[in-house]
């Protein structure tokens, strides 16, 4: 437990760095307007520049992960890169250089998004079956916790180095401080890495028994419940982020708050998904059935947002319920892709996942302004109602499609042991009738254990469109 | 929802359908003694008469001296003769005539600017608590140059400038009056509603100077509202305000103000003011560039007589206005933080004042129509769902 426990925390510290840098402009505002002598729209290209080339760039991270890197080297990588962008960024600032940032912050983006990609692969690796649930929301909930130590810190950091120094040389001293925590993560990736290797060494593990190699064209054969939780990555998102973000003025008019309380009130959805996601991922590890638990996180949002919209009730019930929705979700939807993807695949499939979300995230937040302007805060809640309404579509079409072909989605722990070894009995049954389809000569029976040749033979069939192993790829050793 | 939908249909149907036809006069009958000597763009009188088929409603904009509107319910064949020695004199007998006396008529003056220093940063403002943080500028002093008047059986406008430059350096105070055969929103924000019966009032502080030993400074303007009712029981004007859930077509104000007169509120025979309490910080009116705006009780008037002396209320009332409901009431512009007057140089708003019951905001077929959708495709999901999932389990069995 306590091998376990560290890994945990090791994994998590890793990418704390990534979050506490991404929000230092945020936190900062004012401070970065006034020194660096920034228009609102040059403040918003920082933000920009992070955003969109990771609509395609986390897609191509974590295509590389599969094929090139590996998930250890991948995340030692993604790390130094956005190490690099974090310095940038700041000596940008330390000489007044505007592009020099946006450079920065460029390669930063780059880095900070497919190593989120690396992470989930790390996780699935080290804890797929038992606490995997758990462990992103354990990821979800120090995501917050990073970017709200940020928002708490950065100002009083700002106030004590502009005793020494002023204006850009200041923004740039105080973005070098922030950049410890991305040393900081750096060392935690090296030692993460060293515990890895060790690991597969003492435990044996082979990680790709089958010793497949991931292709761009394997897309096209990843199956239709993917792509519903693509679709679901968007249609939550967009309802969620973008209404954070515009959700000040809405306290403030309709409920008549003032500023500060807007801002708690807005806050509320982060601050509860930092406690309540680790606790629903091991509820969900506990009970399984992650597709149900995906139906009932959309459709408690879709019943926050009307209580936002259709009602004058204090806005702290319709975001507490949103939050704890969205720490539910969070925690059972991430998991789902490596339930349906085999690891070898897993970087492109998050990536995938990751790139489709920013692309919603990107186009819709600027799409939700333009509604606020010409057609209220009132449209505003719809549209939002409309796309969760999409999400809860596609979970029910995912739920269908996984319930038709017998699949283990929706399955608590034990029925996806039961589910695995009655699997593991139709491939062994076949295999001693008829060997030859499968390709499969006398030496390989020899060399390999069971459970790789059981892989081996699930993946070829599930890949090639086969029967009954649809929603099992991939087995735990 | 059947039921709200076809609420909505009747009312679709009805705002399509004119409800009176405006016949708009600029100047009416005016001899050239009076308008042409004058620079003729100076004086700018405006009345229309919105024939219905049961009655006539009459307004009289006036911008000879203090801003006023002046409606006036009167049988269907009523005509209205401007007496045009006594209206430049100021002399309130007989200056304006109607043919038949009017069922019921209300006025409202825009009698005083102010400008004052918000030292607490509200945005509130009440007369009389330092006067040293206060400049007042009677309205009767400022020049009301005509720029614009349009008109059509539909839709009648006329748009003012007013200057003063002791006042307001070069900055400019831009009022525009409109009124309507229909009931429909407003084109421009903040898209109030009004009915056939109303006529909208929309103030700019353009770009005004401001007093230079002011920290703080913000604009407030005093209004004053008269009614053809009696004072006894110490009536009073009503001031309430309701909140909607949708904000549709005043993005980002879920609140509407009404000040009603005790006739309009008890027997919807009285006059009523209207307003979102929005103002904007800039020309381009939207969410981001909308600020509060704020109001205080209206109160009783001690002279009236004087007070309203240069103005169609005094023209029209004369010293009946110590006998009827004359009260006045402040707004001002502005919220806690949003960098006073001086961030923008810009103050808006925008009322209607109108006969009967203030008109009723209802949510439009659009929003309806998404909100079902919205709300009914994941109910059909559910209850859909929950059916099959029921049937498989029990067929399995």
């Amino acid at each position: 437990m306590t091998v376990k426990g560290s890994r945990i925390l090791t994994a998590i510290i890793r990418l704390e760095g990534s979050y506490f840098c991404y929000d230092n402009p945020g936190a900062l505002q004012d401070n970065f307007k006034k020194d660096l002598d920034l228009s609102t729209t040059q403040f918003v290209w920082l933000y920009s520049i992070y955003s969109w080339p990771n609509v395609i760039l986390c897609f191509i991270g974590g295509f590389l992960i599969d094929r090139v890197f590996g998930t250890r080297l991948g995340t030692i990588i993604y790390l130094f890169i956005l190490l690099i962008g974090q310095l940038l960024f700041a000596f940008g600032g330390l000489l007044d250089i505007f592009w020099l940032m946006i450079v920065g912050r460029f390669v930063f983006g780059i880095g900070a998004e497919s190593l989120a990609v690396a992470q989930n692969n790390y996780a699935v690796l080290w804890f797929k079956g038992k606490e995997l649930n758990m462990v992103f929301g354990l990821q979800l909930s120090f995501a917050r916790v990073g970017s709200t130590v940020n928002f708490m810190v950065m100002e009083s950091v700002y106030k004590y180095v502009n005793q020494f120094y002023k204006g850009p040389m200041c923004i740039g001293v105080v973005l070098l401080f922030a950049s410890t925590t991305c040393i900081m993560s750096f060392i935690c990736a090296l030692f993460l890495g060293w515990m890895d290797k060790r690991a597969q060494r003492i435990l044996r593990r082979n990680d790709n028994p089958g010793g497949e190699i991931a292709r761009l064209s394997d897309v096209k054969t990843f199956k239709l419940t993917f792509w519903m939780v693509s679709i679901i990555c968007v249609a939550y998102y967009v309802a969620i982020f973008p209404f954070i973000a515009l959700g000040k003025v809405f306290f403030m008019r309709k409920y008549d708050f003032s500023a500060e309380e807007a801002n708690t009130v807005n806050s509320i959805v982060y601050i509860i998904s930092a406690v309540a996601s680790p606790v629903f991922g091991l509820v969900i590890d506990k009970t399984g059935r992650n597709v149900m638990w995906v139906f009932l996180s959309v459709f408690v949002t879709i019943c926050a947002h009307s209580i936002l919209a259709f009602t004058f009730l204090n806005p702290y019930v319709g975001m507490t319920i949103m939050g704890l929705a969205y720490s539910m979700l969070a925690s059972s939807l991430w998991p789902l892709v490596a339930l349906i993807i085999p690891e070898y695949q897993l970087g492109t499939a998050y990536g995938i996942c990751q790139a489709v979300q920013n692309l919603g995230l990107a186009v819709i937040s600027m799409f939700a302004g333009m509604i606020v302007d010409h057609g209220g805060y009132f449209m505003l809640e719809i549209f939002f109602i409309g796309w969760l309404t999409i999400a809860l579509f596609a979970t029910v079409v995912m739920w269908l499609y996984d319930s038709n072909k017998k699949g283990n989605l929706n399955m608590t722990p034990s029925e996806r042991e039961q589910h695995i070894d009655s699997l593991t009995s139709i491939a062994s049954a076949k295999m001693m009738g008829s060997s030859s389809v499968e390709e499969i000569s006398p030496e390989d029976i020899l060399n390999q254990s069971t459970p790789a040749l059981r892989n081996r033979y699930i993946r070829r069939t599930g890949v090639e469109g086969g029967t009954a192993s649809d929603c099992e790829p991939l087995l735990d050793q | 929802m059947l039921r709200v939908l076809c609420i909505f249909l009747v009312i679709v149907l009805c705002s399509a359908k004119e409800l009176r036809s405006l016949n708009a006069q600029l100047n009416p009958n005016c001899p050239p003694v009076v308008c042409m000597n004058n620079d003729e763009s100076t004086i700018t009188v405006v009345h229309i008469s919105a024939v219905g088929e049961h009655d006539t409603l009459h307004y009289l904009w006036d911008f000879t001296g203090k801003p006023s509107v002046l409606i006036a319910l009167t049988s269907p064949i009523t005509n209205l003769t401007i007496n045009w020695e006594n209206f430049i004199l100021n002399d309130p007998e007989n200056s304006v005539i109607f043919s038949t006396k009017p069922i019921y008529t209300s006025t409202v003056v825009m009698n005083r600017l102010w400008q004052f220093n918000d030292a607490e940063d509200t945005g509130t403002f009440s007369y009389g608590v330092n006067s040293s943080e206060i400049n007042v500028y009677d309205t009767r002093y400022i020049t009301w140059t005509r720029n614009e008047f349009r008109k059509s059986v539909h839709e009648v406008e006329v748009t003012v400038k007013g200057d003063n430059l002791s006042f307001f350096g070069d900055g400019r105070i831009s009022l525009n009056f409109k009124c309507f055969a229909s009931v429909d929103h407003g084109i421009d924000f903040p898209h109030l509603l009004h009915s056939e019966n109303s006529t909208q009032f929309d103030l700019v502080f353009d770009g005004l100077q401001v007093n230079s030993s002011f920290k703080n400074p913000r604009f407030a303007a005093e209004f004053i509202f008269v009614s053809e009712e009696s004072r006894f029981n110490n009536q009073s004007f009503m001031l309430h305000s309701k909140k909607s859930l949708d904000d549709e077509h005043t993005p980002g104000i879920f609140e509407i103000v009404e000040i009603a007169s005790p006739k309009s509120l008890m027997a919807n025979k009285g006059s009523f003011i209207q307003y979102r309490p929005v103002s904007y910080t800039h020309p381009e009116r939207d969410v981001s560039t909308s600020t509060e705006l704020h109001i205080t009780m209206p109160t009783n008037l001690d002279n009236p007589t004087i007070q309203l002396n240069t103005s169609l209320a005094w023209l029209y009332y004369g010293p009946l206005l110590n006998t009827i409901l004359v009260q006045g009431f402040n707004v001002s512009f502005g919220m806690s933080g949003d960098g006073f007057y001086t961030k923008t140089n810009y103050s808006t708003w925008t009322f209607i004042m109108g006969y009967g019951t203030p008109p009723n905001e209802q949510l439009s077929m659009f929003v309806v129509i998404v909100a079902s959708i919205g709300l009914g495709i994941p109910l059909i999901l559910l209850v859909g769902g929950g059916c099959y999932i029921c049937i498989k389990r029990t067929r399995n069995r």
